[in-house]
């Protein structure tokens, strides 16, 4: 139940280094906002190169995983943007009414390609990188140290937790057995059910609340706020290979942005 | 950060004891405030991938994730539910491979925990100005706004509750209009409307609820 | 290290606490309970010392009133003093005193805050400021001292008991305080690796208080104090008198059964798995009622596996499970009289029906629910109401049982379980208290057997039988999952040894 998005694969991109990997994903992400000569041509292809570029270190089934997420979505954007942009020439014609416009179809392209292209950025960063090495990124870029704990506690307890509602849940099933088929009430079925679920949050809630000065005592008797100056044990390497990566993502940087900065200044 | 700061304790202790020692009062040390956070935060993590039914399209399932943000609001306090709900819908949606939406929930979501926390806070502390709380209160050693927090006023959920679902549903159709174009984005409010006033309803019952059934939570909330 | 002849240097004891009283937070409860009255107690400097007492008795509070989680975090009275080599503790922080008290909690799960192994030894020493280098080297010693090497990016979910344990002492030993406190830590560990341990902390000279509600022959051995903490109070003596304290509340009495003992469930061909990793196997057993049958075996053996499908919570994947056609459950309440069987006997007719009828697969999980109960170790995984009586109360509604017959059901499920305020909500209750809430709820739900897991992890012996006991007068069948294997073999008919998902063996018990 409580996977995670990083997998271990061991790509390229896995010993990129985290802190160039993301600003990469910022500034691409940002550049598909950002307005652009040709964007119903640019766009879609800063997105595809998106998407064959992660199918080049991840594989082409990985790098189909996040579309198949978002597919649904995807389809709806295809059905309802059409109706609500007109302008342009009419393309698609039922008899007298018009019903789709090259304005539509530049608008629905624009926003498909700007959304794939997120979310596959979005995926080829957190796929790479594990939850450990995320939290030393944010880090390194000023995330506090609190709350870089606050964090790491929370992922340490979110499987004691789901494991006890797991608990919980059987635990009420033994009391409270289902009923005979003949006896179950037709209709009102989700409020059954929701009134069922409601002893097993509370008692999951207890659980899970009386944990908290456990864990305060927990982290004071590890040391947490003494007076020495905290160190440090984990952190990202600092070496020949990030200089290589910060140049990399340097000149790919340059490179997605240059039609914008030519655009702009030829204008 | 804390309003109610401990005032000085009539204390039953031996006098070699500090007075900073808690007897009564608890300290919200940092540790505790970490240690709160973490928790409801991992318990959003798991309200939200509890329920998952595929339901709307747009953004993936309807979840328990705003029971545990309103509930945490109600029980902890406007900073623990910021953290709780901004992270927790954040980190849920890492999980759960939806992380392109995890920037935003993280926004949003610590917005909806924040505000409906604030109002909450606001409400009881306006009751306690005005109700017969105030002699009880002020005269027991618990002056933390512990004491009357298992008082929630119902307007004071409703109104909270109200700001919670315009900040989480306005934000989040905001959101969705510039990513996926606001015809989209409108398809998700009925369901993300659904989800506050269910989270409403068992957030406040189950933060009423804890008090009676766990008596110690009074020493905890910042 | 003070010398054992006459030594003209007083070393403090290690351990020095004097007149300790203290009680947490009534919260409302009518009785005010006292942890610990005037309690004192003096360690060694570099004694083993093994404190026993019987669940329950304080043991968990007294360590954390040491490492001063208590009274900061749970509120509470607490006056009196502590030293720890002469250093007054009662004033200070856990994070001023966590490099000269180490504690290993009897919980691992309640002490471990990180979320691989690795991290969890390097975090007290990034607390003190060590240089990188220096934590690298004190983790890795300490990884390969505990063999926990190999699994040094698991996360806690992933380890065993006897893993996560060894992880705490991994970590104490990181940090090297000279005291340590190990409340129950011992357990669920290789016994040449507890031997091997001890005896390197009295080598070291370390000064170590050991909380044990189980007698260890070995430990009491290679011990050099000893005392016994009951009634609020510490009474240090010689092995010989803190063993006789003890064993007097530990009698094991056996559980008598009045009813004639009858086969209730019958297992045939049984299987199931998890995947790859773990199957069951069970080709044929019997559990009967009116007995008691003990569980017995090592973690990972298949006994919750085989309660979980015993009670119907797991489906077979082949197999089936027969039930007796006989209301076995429903005939034994005779002295409880009407509140039963009047909301039963519909019922019952229906359920007998359902059993004897064709099933290719035996008897559905869903009658299975109904018929077997089965009491986790945790009390508080089963306990779900504001108050005990709504608690108890919860069978009773459901099976649509109300007025005179409700309330009398309720004041005889809290006089025989010794429940005395019924308003109070179970948070509030002591571990015992929870257990036998735990218990009561569930002798008020009519089953024909009912499993109790690892019962003897909270409560003494003496609790154990009388409460067994009241189960037993119903005619239902007991099944016992332990780790005690003279306490099951005291207590039980039938010792059925679990090992790698076969029942490996079927024995007669002295019960």
């Amino acid at each position: 139940m409580i996977g995670s998005a990083y997998r271990d694969t061991g790509s390229l991109l896995h010993a990129f280094d985290p802190r160039v990997k993301l600003l990469i994903v910022l500034g691409w992400s940002v550049l598909l906002f950002l307005p652009m000569p040709q964007p119903q041509f640019r766009l879609p292809l800063y997105s595809v190169t998106v998407f064959l570029l992660t199918a080049g270190f991840l594989g082409i089934r990985d790098a189909w995983t996040p579309i198949r997420s978002i597919l649904p979505l995807l389809i709806l954007v295809l059905l309802l943007t059409p109706p609500f942009y007109r302008d342009g020439t009419p393309v698609l014609l039922i008899g007298e009414r018009v019903i789709v416009t090259s304005g539509g179809i530049e608008e629905t392209v624009r926003l498909i390609s700007r959304f794939t292209g997120i979310t596959m950025l979005f995926f080829l960063f957190f796929r790479t990188t594990s939850l450990q090495h995320v939290i030393l990124t944010l880090r390194s870029y000023g995330l506090s140290y609190r709350i870089a704990l606050v964090i790491t506690l929370a992922l340490r307890y979110i499987p004691y937790i789901a494991q006890l509602f797991k608990t919980v849940r059987s635990a009420h099933a033994l009391r409270d057995p289902m009923t005979e088929p003949e006896e179950v009430r037709k209709g009102w079925g989700l409020r059954r059910k929701g009134l069922e679920l409601f002893p097993v949050l509370m008692s999951v809630i207890i659980a899970s609340v009386k944990t908290i000065p456990n864990l305060a005592a927990g982290l004071e008797f590890r040391g947490f706020g003494r007076e020495e100056q905290r160190t440090s044990y984990r952190r990202l390497p600092r070496d020949i290979r990030t200089l290589r990566d910060g140049l990399i993502g340097l000149i790919v940087l340059s490179g997605i942005y240059s039609p914008i900065i030519l655009h702009m200044k030829l204008f | 950060m804390d309003a109610d700061k401990p005032t000085n304790q009539p204390t039953n202790q031996p006098t070699n004891q500090p007075t900073n020692k808690p007897t009564n009062k608890p300290t919200i040390s940092p540790a505790l405030r970490i240690a709160m956070a973490a928790i409801l935060t991992a318990l959003t993590v798991v309200f939200t991938y509890l329920v998952r039914v595929p339901v709307a399209p747009t953004r993936g399932y309807i979840n328990l994730g705003d029971v545990a943000i309103y509930f945490t609001a109600f029980t902890f306090g406007p900073v623990t539910a910021l953290i709780a709900g901004g992270l927790g819908t954040a980190i849920a949606d890492l999980l759960a491979g939806y992380a392109q939406w995890a920037p935003i929930s993280l926004l949003i979501h610590g917005l909806q925990g924040l505000a409906a926390g604030l109002i909450i806070k606001t409400a009881v502390k306006k009751k306690i100005a005005s109700s017969s709380f105030s002699a009880s209160a002020s005269a027991s050693s618990q002056t933390s706004s512990a004491a009357y927090r298992n008082h929630l006023p119902l307007w004071g959920i409703i109104s909270a509750g109200l700001v919670g679902t315009i900040i989480m549903a306005a934000l989040y159709f905001l959101a969705g209009g510039i990513l996926v174009g606001f015809p989209a984005a409108a398809v998700e409010i009925p369901g993300n409307l659904i989800q506050n006033a269910v989270g409403i309803l068992a957030g406040a019952f189950l933060a009423a609820g804890i008090y009676r059934a766990y008596p110690p939570i009074e020493r905890l909330s910042w | 290290m003070a010398s054992p002849s006459s030594s003209s240097i007083e070393i403090a004891p290690s351990i020095e606490i004097a007149h300790l009283s203290f009680s947490y937070p009534q919260y409302g409860r009518r009785q005010h309970t006292h942890i610990f009255s005037d309690a004192s107690l003096s360690v060694e400097s570099g004694d083993i010392h093994v404190m026993l007492g019987l669940p329950g008795s304080g043991k968990s509070s007294l360590a954390r009133v040491l490492i001063r989680a208590v009274p900061r975090y749970s509120g509470g009275e607490f006056s009196g003093s502590i030293k720890i080599d002469g250093v007054d503790i009662s004033i200070k922080m856990p994070y001023e005193i966590m490099d000269i008290l180490g504690y290993a909690a009897q919980d691992p799960d309640e002490q471990i805050i990180m979320t691989t192994v690795e991290d969890e030894i390097a975090f007290p020493l990034e607390s003190l400021g060590l240089e990188r280098e220096e934590i690298g080297r004190r983790v890795a010693k300490v990884m390969e001292q505990f063999a926990l090497q190999p699994m040094a990016q698991a996360s806690p979910a992933e380890l065993s008991g006897g893993e996560k344990k060894r992880l705490l002492l991994a970590v104490n030993e990181a940090i090297g305080p000279e005291v340590i406190v190990l409340d129950e830590a011992l357990e669920e560990l290789d016994e040449q690796f507890r031997r091997q341990l001890i005896a390197g902390y009295k080598d070291q000279g370390r000064t170590v208080l050991v909380l044990a509600s189980k007698v260890d022959e070995e430990l009491i051995r290679q011990a050099d104090s000893f005392s016994y903490l009951s009634g609020g109070k510490i009474r240090e003596g010689s092995a010989e008198e803190v063993l006789g304290w003890y064993r007097e509340y530990q009698q094991i009495e056996t559980v008598d059964f009045s009813k004639e003992r009858k086969t209730y469930l019958e297992l045939n061909d049984v299987s199931f798995s998890y995947g790859k990793r773990f199957s069951l196997q069970i080709d044929r057993l019997s559990i009967d009622t009116a007995s008691v049958t003990a569980l017995v075996g090592p973690n990972g053996s298949g006994k919750t596996t085989l309660c979980s499908i015993l009670c119907g919570l797991l489906p077979l994947d082949s197999g089936e499970i027969q039930i007796s056609a006989d209301d076995v459950s429903f005939g034994g309440r005779s002295e409880t009289k009407s509140p039963f069987d009047a909301a039963r006997k519909p019922a019952a007719a229906r359920k007998s029906g359902a059993a004897r009828k064709p099933d290719v697969k035996g008897t559905s999980a869903d009658v299975l629910r109904r018929s077997v109960g089965y009491l986790f170790q945790n009390p508080d995984y089963q306990i779900f109401s504001s108050t005990v009586d709504e608690e108890l109360g919860y069978g009773l509604k459901r099976a649509g049982i109300r007025g005179q017959d409700y309330d009398d059901a309720l004041a005889l499920a809290k006089d025989r379980f010794d429940l005395k305020d019924g308003t109070l909500p179970p948070t509030l209750l002591s571990y015992g208290e929870r257990k036998r809430l735990q218990a009561a709820s569930y002798y008020l739900l009519p089953r024909g057997l009912y499993i109790f897991d690892e019962i003897d992890s909270g409560l003494s012996f003496r609790e154990i039988c009388s409460m067994l006991q009241i189960f037993a007068d119903t005619g239902a069948g007991i099944v016992l999952v332990t780790h005690h294997l003279s306490f099951a073999q005291r207590i039980a008919q039938t010792v059925i040894t679990m090992e790698n998902g076969r029942a490996a063996s079927v024995q007669r018990g002295q019960g």
